[in-house]
């Protein structure tokens, strides 16, 4: 039995369609994953988060981000580039989460060290597999940095 | 008065004095002439300044024949090329034109007006060519981005559908279930249709180099992919010879024998099991690849379109589609430099073929 399967996982969501925040939401609560759920609905205001800048100065840093890639004013792709590309935040796992099925999208995403890629699947129970697979992987199966 | 600036690459500097000759008797002294001796010269040239137009040599002392022409054009794609050759090249003039230059002048034949013609016409032509490339990348674009922006909301009607269906169900009597089962239909209907275009529309985005591809390598890797289709429909498929490699690109080839595959288990009778038959054979340099189906056929008068785009002949309660499936097969083997056919009679089958170029070591 892995130890940290009781430690509460702290994921940031960057997502600007409220329904998909919606159903990411209601994916993870029908897994068994013991989770809080941040949510930010721009690329900005994912970076201001993790400095804890502004409204974020109380937030608490997250185990893992879900990172849509067509995002306003950040786009997701800059902030995939600023996150990797910064030695603090470099080694949080960063799962993309988007509507491209595009290859360049694939291929660019890795080659800024995203950790995973995943197409929102069209069909909603698909979808809400998300949240439980997420926690058989990155909660029971991965052993994740300590901050 | 027209001023036009021409830059001439051209090692020789007797033909270039002839040149300036011809311009002279043209009347044309308002033109300005900049010599380059070499290629690599000229493009240095052609980036540091403005040139309506380049006079090409083939034959310079760092490049010869077509990589001439190939490095000019790579390197300063917007400016159009006249060729300047001599009588007993001039079939590698023409083989210069395929490959970007707009004409070619045979040295020695040069008259006042051929030279101001061609220059006049090679501006022309490299113009409306410009613009042709960028109105058909921005229509590619905006097909892309307009099929992908169409994906997010549709996936969000067809979920909180299905959400009021589960959820509230008990409140909805079933002609309120129907209604949501059908918007869901129509939905999935629609983000089907649209990854289709997706597919079709990369087509056009991509650049694509030839490749020898082993046919039999892709048509058995097509066969298992649609494993699950073929025992649904109860169908069988049988490979026959496919030990030939043909020029094209793996990725474009297995979706085109994946949607003629499909069509053959798609369009049978009812109740009828699909048998499909699939070969290749060589026909000079050509490799050409029969998928042979018993399905419904197809009649003259349809054999014509049904390539075209959302061109479909049933209706999509029989035979459910979107159109662009045979439309991606005949693009997308064009594109691969081969040709699409179909040979069919109704209620007869139908034998779909693809040509490509054969792979010769």
């Amino acid at each position: 039995m892995n130890s940290s399967r009781n430690q509460k996982l702290h994921i940031l969501l960057v997502e600007d369609s409220t329904s998909d925040v919606m159903l990411i939401r209601r994916s993870f609560r029908e897994s068994n994953l013991n989770y809080i759920l941040y949510c930010v609905e721009d690329g900005e205001k994912a970076i201001a988060f993790l400095n804890q800048q502004g409204e974020y100065q109380q937030v608490v840093r997250p185990d893992l981000i879900i990172l849509d890639l067509n995002l306003p004013r950040l786009d997701g792709r800059e902030v995939l580039s600023i996150l990797k590309h910064d030695p603090n935040f470099k080694r949080i796992p960063i799962i993309v989460l988007t509507t491209s099925n595009a290859e360049q999208d694939v291929l660019s995403s890795y080659n800024l060290h995203a950790n995973c890629y995943i197409v929102k699947p069209f069909d909603v129970h698909d979808f809400l597999q998300i949240g439980s697979a997420i926690e058989q992987f990155w909660l029971r199966t991965v052993t994740l940095p300590k901050l | 008065m027209d001023t036009l600036s021409i830059l001439v690459v051209e090692d020789s500097s007797s033909d270039s004095d002839l040149l300036y000759q011809t311009f002279l008797k043209a009347g044309k002294s308002g033109w300005s002439l900049t010599i380059a001796e070499r290629l690599r010269e000229g493009i240095d040239l052609a980036k540091s300044k403005h040139f309506d137009i380049a006079l090409l040599d083939l034959s310079l002392p760092d490049s010869d024949g077509l990589e001439t022409v190939e490095t000019f054009v790579n390197a300063i794609p917007d400016i159009p090329v006249i060729i300047l050759t001599i009588a007993t090249d001039e079939n590698l003039a023409r083989s210069a034109i395929s490959i970007g230059a707009q004409d070619y002048l045979i040295k020695g034949e040069i008259t006042p007006d051929l030279l101001v013609r061609a220059i006049y016409y090679g501006i022309e032509r490299g113009q409306l060519l410009r613009k042709l490339v960028q109105t058909n990348a921005d229509l590619e674009a905006f097909n892309f981005s307009m099929a992908h922006d169409l994906q997010a909301p549709l996936r969000t009607i067809a979920s909180m559908s299905q959400f009021v269906l589960e959820d509230y169900g008990d409140k909805l009597d079933a002609t309120g279930k129907d209604y949501l089962q059908r918007s869901i239909a129509a939905a999935t209907r629609l983000n089907t249709l649209i990854k289709d275009l997706l597919t079709y529309s990369r087509l056009g985005r991509n650049e694509i180099q030839l490749q020898p591809v082993d046919l039999r390598k892709v048509v058995t890797e097509v066969v298992a992919d649609l494993q699950p289709l073929i025992e649904e429909a109860r169908g069988e498929i049988i490979l026959e010879d496919l030990s030939s490699t043909a020029m094209g690109d793996r990725s474009i080839l297995i979706q085109t024998i994946l949607n003629l595959v499909t069509n053959a288990i798609k369009f049978v009778p009812k109740h009828t099991r699909p048998q499909i038959l699939i070969w290749a054979e060589r026909r000079d340099r050509w490799i050409r690849l029969w998928v042979k189906d018993n399905g419904i056929g197809i009649s003259p008068e349809d054999r014509a379109k049904i390539f075209d785009i959302f061109i479909r002949l049933h209706d999509s309660q029989t035979y459910p589609g979107t159109g662009v499936g045979l439309a991606f097969v005949k693009r997308g083997i064009e594109r691969l430099q081969g040709r699409v056919g179909v040979e069919s009679e109704p209620d007869n089958g139908s034998k779909f073929w693809l040509e490509l170029l054969a792979f010769t070591p």
